[in-house]
């Protein structure tokens, strides 16, 4: 591990022996269905094994870019962290308020306003009433659409529509933060100001866990590097060093 | 800066507007010439519908013939004898999938464009494809109730006839009918999306008028009630169309000429009024 | 699936998208009331009459009810004031539909947001529960209304029936709502079959005709009957003719009108029906932990 967290620093995340299989239950036709269970038909043959024990910690403070080719599992380690899953085998354990980005803009609903989205994907993010009406104007001035915000979501242009649920993803405050390919987010200036948030929340001790295809830029932002291969960790180690092995030079 | 005239440009320059609507005439060639594409949505949302569902294409069958079955029960006990048709079961049956080929042509067809915005705001296509092919997909289901139809009849009595084949032009009839319905009620949709509200309202008034599980004729026979009734209740298409498909189908019901001239008038006049209505408005669609 | 831990978590740490019971929701309460709000919008968004539906719908089945059943098949004559009859039931069972019809495909129906983000998923059936409640209770100012009218006077077990009766079906309806939108994801037959039932739920109390008639027809002790006076939407419409429309008969025609005792059929149907959501609630968080992966 390149960088050495303390030993006094407890763990933000936990990940103890997980294995996650998916279970491709294609729907059938009764004709199918019945056959099937007269034939006893074997069922292994539709199980694909995401993640095949996987073992981690995170401390507290810790910015940790998840690295992988497609297909390597790390969404699929990203939804069990946040929930949204439950492993097969093993546990995972949380310290502390989480938020998965897994996606920007999951809970948007386009009929209705800017603001009444703001309101409803902060409470579904974890945020009460009076945190939402405290950090609203800041959520709207760092979105950028000030102007726009009581106009039906349906009406902004796509750019407009991602940054505003940006916004709200990370003005929510959770003590552990969840970050699926969300960076690649509006233009250029709106990305630099997303990266600056994310250094932010970073320095103030928040936990990241970042999963991004640009690589340059999460070795850059990360100061630890685990990457998956087949749902196995086989890496876990300075950033840069994890990239350099990932583009076969080193 | 001036005023430019930029139709005129445009004009001048041989640029024709983009999505503007086609005479009526070069419409329904461009639609004639685009069918393939409203059979095979048909099929493919026929295919998606039932490929969710593990009974897959048996709920077509068993979701009316359960609710025959209740209807026929409840409504035996409920009804006098006297009101009670000939033959119950093929007359409740008949009606009932009949019914529901119109009911399912008006609410289906009513969503054809709300349904399908992200289709219309992509591609460019005579609109009237959609509703066209929601009509079809209804008209593609009804297919295997038929069958379940006459296994009916005949275990009830009612033999094939000649008048079986009557059976062609009685529901290419009511499938114009359908599809005037539809194209009426897809661009209402768009104008008013109330009309989804409204549109299962109307249906259980038509459900109720049409006579599905009792006689109209028997019902509202005239002694109980006033002459003027029943010949309201004889000129609702839907009526006609299921009167006629029994009619056609048991021997022991009658096909009142009044009927015919009633279900061809009405599918007629709606479809063309449907396709002109749905027609005028084309270029509006992909805004809504 | 088994649940042994192989070692304890370190203290203070918690396992993510640990699905608990309904009664955590008291914790998301602000949620809830954002998505029930949501519903409501996005339902009557561009409507020009917008909640008024909510009146419409109703007014309109009970004028063709009204007509088919009591005029032409002459159901009115044994149970006057048949309007209030017929709409006491109406109110009930479409509280019943809405309620169940709505859970069901609540959990499908929110397919994007289960996929990605945690939410304790109960939230959604239970939001089905507060928008039928918003639709029903103008329902229920016209019902009070039209009784006042028909000369309906309230005594407290009047009152008592209504609420035990409103409870009861919201119990019932959830309950099964529950069950129902759970497996809905595995099976998205569900939502034929339970289409199905509320297609003929109507017909299955005594909304539309009074007890007696299944009586008669079926004999009073035959299991048919018992079976048809067990249902807990049949005591809940019984409890609303109980509140509504007894007070407002003549003497003459409600005796014997109404099913016996029915005040404690509608306890003990509400204690079952809390048995039964205990049930649903257990399979819904059961199932729950993969409705990501089945979506």
């Amino acid at each position: 591990m390149a960088t050495d967290p303390s030993i006094e620093t407890p763990e933000a995340i936990v990940v103890d022996g997980l294995v996650k299989r998916f279970r491709f239950r294609h729907v059938h036709s009764l004709k199918e269905t019945v056959a099937r269970w007269v034939r006893r038909a074997t069922v292994e043959t539709d199980e694909f094994t995401a993640l095949k024990d996987v073992n981690l910690t995170i401390r507290q403070g810790e910015t940790v870019a998840l690295l992988g080719f497609n297909g390597s599992g790390k969404s699929t380690l990203l939804k069990c962290i946040s929930g949204v899953l439950t492993p097969d085998e093993g546990q995972i354990g949380v310290r502390g308020r989480i938020a998965g980005l897994i996606e920007v803009g999951a809970g948007f609903h386009p009929d209705l306003t800017g603001r009444e989205n703001v309101y409803l994907n902060g409470a579904i993010l974890g945020m009460s009433e009076a945190e939402i009406e405290a950090r609203f104007e800041q959520i709207v001035a760092f979105s950028e659409i000030e102007e726009f915000i009581d106009q039906e979501v349906k009406f902004y242009s796509s750019g407009m529509f991602l940054r505003l649920a940006f916004s709200v993803a990370v003005h929510t405050d959770p003590d552990v933060f969840l970050v699926d390919e969300i960076l690649a987010v509006g233009d250029e200036p709106f990305q630099r100001k997303c990266l600056d948030r994310i250094r932010e929340l970073r320095a103030s001790g928040k936990t990241l866990v970042i999963v991004s295809h640009d690589l340059n830029m999460v070795a850059d932002l990360c100061d630890r590097g685990i990457l998956l291969e087949h749902g196995v960790v086989v890496m876990d180690d300075e950033p840069h060093a994890v990239v350099r092995r990932m583009r076969g030079e080193g | 800066m001036a005023d430019i005239d930029y139709r005129a440009v445009a004009i001048e320059a041989g640029l024709p507007r983009v999505g503007a609507r086609p005479s009526l005439w070069r419409y329904l060639v461009d639609l004639w010439h685009r069918r393939r594409f409203a059979t095979t949505l048909a099929r493919y949302r026929l295919e998606a519908t039932l490929s969710e569902q593990r009974l897959g294409i048996a709920w077509v069958v068993i979701s009316p013939l359960l609710q025959a079955a209740v209807y026929g029960t409840v409504f035996g006990i409920i009804m006098t004898s006297d009101s009670r048709p000939d033959n119950f079961v093929p007359f409740l049956v008949t009606g009932f999938f009949l019914f529901t080929f119109f009911s399912q042509s008006f609410s289906q067809g009513a969503k054809a464009l709300t349904g399908n915005v992200s289709l219309v705001r992509s591609l460019h296509f005579p609109r009237m494809l959609l509703p066209v092919s929601a009509v079809l997909k209804e008209l593609y289901t009804l297919a295997p109730m038929l069958v379940v139809l006459v296994a009916i009849l005949i275990g009830f009595g009612e033999l094939p006839t000649l008048n079986w084949l009557l059976m062609v032009p009685i529901l290419a009839l009511m499938t114009m009918f359908n599809l005037g319905v539809a194209l009426i009620a897809a661009r209402l949709t768009v104008h008013l999306r109330d009309i989804g509200q409204l549109i299962p309202i109307i249906t259980r008034i038509l459900f109720y008028a049409s006579g599905i599980f009792y006689s109209i004729d028997l019902v509202l026979a005239p002694p109980a009630h006033p002459a003027w009734m029943l010949q309201v209740a004889q000129f609702n298409p839907v009526h006609a169309f299921i009167e006629l498909g029994r009619g056609a189908l048991q021997t022991t019901q009658e096909l009142e000429p009044l009927l015919w001239v009633v279900a061809s008038g009405s599918a007629l006049v709606t479809l063309v009024f449907g396709v002109v209505f749905f027609w005028r408005a084309e270029e509006r669609y992909g805004r809504a | 699936m088994t649940e042994v831990s192989p070692r304890p978590l370190p203290e203070g740490m918690e396992r993510p998208g640990v699905a608990r019971g309904l009664l955590t929701l008291v914790s998301h309460r602000y949620l809830l009331t954002l998505l029930v709000r949501k519903e409501l919008r996005v339902r009557y968004q561009a409507s020009v009459l917008g909640l008024a539906w909510s009146y419409v719908k109703p007014g309109a089945q009970f004028a063709v009810f009204f007509f088919v059943m009591g005029q032409f098949l002459q159901l009115s004559r044994s149970i006057p004031p048949y309007a209030i009859f017929l709409f006491s039931g109406i109110v009930v069972v479409n509280l019943f539909s809405e309620i169940l019809g709505n859970a069901t495909r609540s959990v499908v129906g929110n397919a994007p947001l289960v996929r990605k983000i945690f939410l304790p998923r109960q939230l959604f059936p239970l939001s089905t529960v507060l928008v039928a409640l918003v639709h029903f209770l103008p329902q229920l100012v016209i019902l009070v209304i039209g009784a006042l009218v028909s000369g309906w006077r309230p005594d407290p077990a009047a009152l008592g029936a209504a609420l035990l009766g409103a409870v009861l079906v919201i119990v019932f309806a959830l309950a099964l709502g529950l069950l129902f939108g759970a497996v809905n994801v595995a099976f998205r037959d569900t939502e034929n079959t339970v289409d199905l039932i509320l297609m003929v739920a109507v017909w299955f109390s005594p909304v539309l005709y009074n007890i007696g008639l299944v009586r008669d027809h079926f004999g009073a002790d035959s299991w048919l009957t018992r079976l048809y006076e067990a249902n807990p939407l049949t005591i809940a419409v019984e409890l609303f003719h109980r509140a509504f429309w007894y007070p407002a008969a003549e003497p003459g025609v409600r005796d014997g009108a109404l099913i016996d005792h029915v005040m404690w059929r509608g306890v003990i149907a509400l204690v079952v029906c809390m048995g039964l959501l205990w049930v649903g609630d257990r399979v819904f968080t059961r199932l729950s932990r993969n409705f990501a992966q089945e979506l």
